[in-house]
């Protein structure tokens, strides 16, 4: 067994990265892995709940706008955005979100980040014949200057393309606007199989 | 250099260890991939449950490491580890259970739990709001279902730090400190790790 880095982008200054995507990536491997640090100014919502959602799209030759089918579970303190820990799914969905909380500051001032370790895996990517899983696992944390009225949260999401095709870009945006900050590192390892 | 570089590993086979630390990690990689399983002296019966420490130190020679200032969010399949919900924000401590300790064969002995975590960009030494944190998710017997061999979890924790002056009411903030992550440490809350313990720590490209 090799893994072998396929792409890397990183941000170096927090300047004007709106999406970070790969393409042209190898079809030599057999699985995918996806480790990475994203972090952004948060843009939506505000006070303690502050956040911005990043927006994951893959495709073939282009970007799927319907093909893929998620199921998602999103669990937050207090249920606050209404998934109460149970599963939902919505066939719908052409791309699935990746909720990054704010780390609030301590008051609604100020500049606000929010930052997500996360990891995802697609199965069989590079295969053209099949429909391509893909785990995501992810999310962020609360504030440490709040020790009450808290908030944080983490999304397991598996999402299947319903298309029979490879998988040849992937892109990662802000779907509430803003930027990318610095630290953001996103690294895609092909694995032999 | 290739993709994924086994970086270090301990393995306990006769020893008893409180904890179990590794230090002078390289900074040439992007991120930190450790997969391990746990036994503990104290905990091999179904039913009780281990906690461990995970600490990440900017220095190896720090005696405290960010442990003790983060926040984490946890969440589990059931109730049984984190209280009555599924979902657990903890502020300023870092004491958690990471699983259950199952029984095997019905024999009192050492059982194993797996986990997998992620350090991303841990080498990542810089000015403006620097941040490190991790995803980590574990899985082990769920003690209370009768049996042994029934799957606990899986238990999923995430971290974010902003440690040295981060998080300030004025927001994001700057600071000259480094963050490079140079030494992670696992302490055993109580009992010590024994024989069944393997923790490997990998280096991505």
């Amino acid at each position: 067994m090799s893994w072998t880095k396929l792409a890397q982008g990183e941000v170096t200054s927090s300047s004007s990265t709106t999406a970070i995507e790969f393409t042209g990536f190898s079809q030599s491997y057999k699985h995918m892995k996806i480790v990475a640090l994203g972090a952004s100014e948060s843009v939506a919502g505000g006070g303690t709940m502050a956040f911005n959602e990043m927006k994951i799209t893959m495709g073939a030759g282009s970007y799927a706008t319907s093909g893929y089918n998620w199921s998602y579970r999103g669990i937050a303190i207090d249920n606050d955005w209404g998934w109460g820990g149970g599963d939902s799914s919505n066939p719908a969905y052409d791309s699935y979100f990746h909720i990054q909380y704010d780390e609030p500051s301590g008051n609604d001032s100020g500049a606000k980040r929010a930052y997500s370790p996360f990891e995802m895996f697609l199965f069989d990517y590079s295969n053209a014949n099949t429909r391509t899983p893909v785990y995501f696992a992810g999310g962020t944390v609360y504030s440490t200057g709040y020790t009450s009225s808290v908030y944080g949260g983490l999304i397991y999401c598996m999402g299947v393309n319903l298309s029979l095709n490879r998988i040849e870009k992937i892109k990662f945006e802000l779907n509430d606007g803003g930027y990318f900050s610095k630290h953001t590192k996103i690294s895609l390892y092909g694995l032999d199989g | 250099m290739a993709g994924v570089d086994l970086l270090d590993g301990v393995t306990l086979t006769r020893d008893a260890v409180s904890s179990i630390e590794f230090d002078n990690i390289s900074q040439s990689y992007n991120h930190l991939w450790i997969l391990g399983t746990w036994a503990n002296s104290s905990h091999f019966h179904w039913g009780s449950s281990m906690a461990v420490d995970f600490e990440i130190f900017a220095s190896d020679s720090a005696g405290t490491g960010w442990g003790t200032s983060g926040s984490w969010s946890m969440c589990a399949g059931g109730s049984v580890v984190i209280g009555s919900g599924r979902i657990l924000n903890m502020h300023n401590s870092y004491q958690h259970p990471v699983c259950m300790m199952p029984r095997m064969g019905g024999v009192t002995t050492i059982g194993n739990s797996g986990f997998e975590m992620i350090i991303p960009n841990y080498a990542k030494s810089d000015t403006g709001d620097p941040c490190k944190g991790f995803h980590m998710q574990s899985v082990g017997p769920h003690p209370s279902q009768g049996a042994n061999h029934h799957a606990y979890g899986p238990l999923h924790r995430l971290s974010v730090y902003k440690p040295q002056g981060q998080g300030s009411t004025s927001g994001g903030g700057s600071t000259s400190d480094s963050v490079a992550i140079t030494k992670i440490k696992f302490t055993a809350y109580s009992g010590s790790f024994m024989h069944g313990t393997s923790i490997m720590l990998y280096g991505m490209e």
